[in-house]
């Protein structure tokens, strides 16, 4: 099973609630969703809250999914779903916490006895999450996840044409970000 | 690279090549085994939900409802002390971490995983199970609906941190945030554990 391709894995999950099929997709994706989430920004234990989160989410609209439609795209409009709520109750949560957070946030982090699995001196992650959200979101399907702007207009529901120029000045952004920093 | 990128000038292809070649994070060991957890957890909680909402369960729900009230009352009074160990569990078959059947399940819960937390003897496995029960029914505001619960869930949580429980650390840090949020008052017969937890 472990060799069959994602819509069947899917199917087989939508319509006789095979868990044994769903937990392949979940080893298949979970660093590749992991890694998506920490571009954005995302801390390592918040990134992996909303791994867990989007595959759940998966679980939950399993029956709507159509194997006409790609997997990917499926799941990485529900991973960026995902991300959004999450910089939404960061924002509110913002107005009403006074650093506590922020303390909690470092001791659960050490606590971890993992931490410092994603890698701590990464520019790349640095740099791409350093661009304005649209940029970001067309280079994470587009480079990141292998997407033909087809595809990556489809899951961020803008057009074609808009995805080809935001790459252009993405990639441009990045390589003056990169340049900057040899220059240093 | 897909077709879209190889048709990109060089200097952008090479900035696209950089990307890729990036170092990537991985996911903790037994990550997947916890979300397939949080799985059917939903699933169990999705075939309840199902089952209230039929005509004919109606009116069974709001005797439960009441018991639900009093049997929260009779739990919230209790001393957490006579709860000591996972062995006074098995009446309701939380002995091996898992959710009871009981309409008070929420609030026993989170005793159970104090209970499992709290004997040395318990395996781990049973409390992480429990932990992900918890964890899977936390609300997207990190709380779990009542405060009286969300207080009982956070302090169980903190427990299982302790002992280095990786299912409780996400769902723990999202209740302490809830609670500091709401205003719970340091009073709270939990605070010293939230403290020591910090």
């Amino acid at each position: 099973m472990t060799d069959a391709p994602d819509t069947e894995l899917m199917r087989r999950a939508g319509t006789a609630d095979d868990e044994a099929a769903f937990a392949v997709l979940v080893e298949r994706y979970q660093n590749i969703l992991l890694n998506l989430f920490l571009r954005k920004g995302i801390s390592y234990v918040d990134g992996e809250d909303l791994a867990q989160r989007t595959f759940l989410r998966l679980w939950r609209y399993r029956a709507k999914y159509s194997p006409q439609a790609k997997f990917t795209t499926f799941l990485f409009m529900l991973a960026m779903q995902e991300a959004t709520d999450f910089f939404r109750a960061s924002q509110r949560r913002r107005n009403l916490e006074d650093g506590f957070a922020a303390e909690i946030e470092v001791a659960a982090d050490e606590r971890r006895p993992d931490a410092g699995v994603a890698p701590q001196d990464d520019d790349v992650r640095r740099a791409v999450a350093r661009l304005p959200e649209g940029l970001r979101d067309v280079v994470e399907l587009g480079v990141f996840q292998d997407l033909p702007y087809a595809e990556v207009a489809e899951t961020l529901g803008i057009p074609k044409g808009t995805v080809k120029s935001r790459m252009f000045h993405a990639l441009k952004k990045l390589k003056e970000m990169f340049a900057d920093e040899r220059g240093h | 690279m897909n077709e879209d990128i190889e048709r990109l000038e060089p200097e952008l292809r090479a900035v696209a090549a950089r990307l890729k070649a990036a170092p990537q994070a991985h996911v903790r060991p037994g990550f997947a085994a916890d979300v397939m957890a949080a799985v059917r957890a939903d699933r169990v909680r999705a075939g309840v939900l199902h089952r209230i909402g039929t005509p004919a369960a109606f009116a069974a729900a709001a005797a439960l409802a009441v018991l639900l009230g009093a049997s929260a009352l009779f739990l919230a009074s209790a001393p957490a002390k006579s709860f000591a160990t996972a062995a006074e569990f098995p009446g309701i078959g939380l002995a091996d971490g898992s959710r009871p059947t009981s309409a008070v399940a929420p609030y026993v819960q989170a005793y159970a995983v104090r209970a499992l937390a709290s004997d040395p003897s318990a395996p781990s496995e049973a409390l992480s199970r429990a932990v992900a029960e918890i964890a899977s029914a936390q609300h997207a505001d990190g709380g779990w609906g009542p405060p009286a619960l969300t207080a009982r869930n956070v302090a169980a949580l903190a427990a299982a941190v302790k002992l280095g429980n990786e299912t409780a650390v996400c769902a723990w840090k999202r209740g302490v945030r809830h609670l500091r949020a709401h205003g719970i008052p340091e009073t709270d017969p939990f605070a010293s554990e939230l403290s020591s937890a910090n």
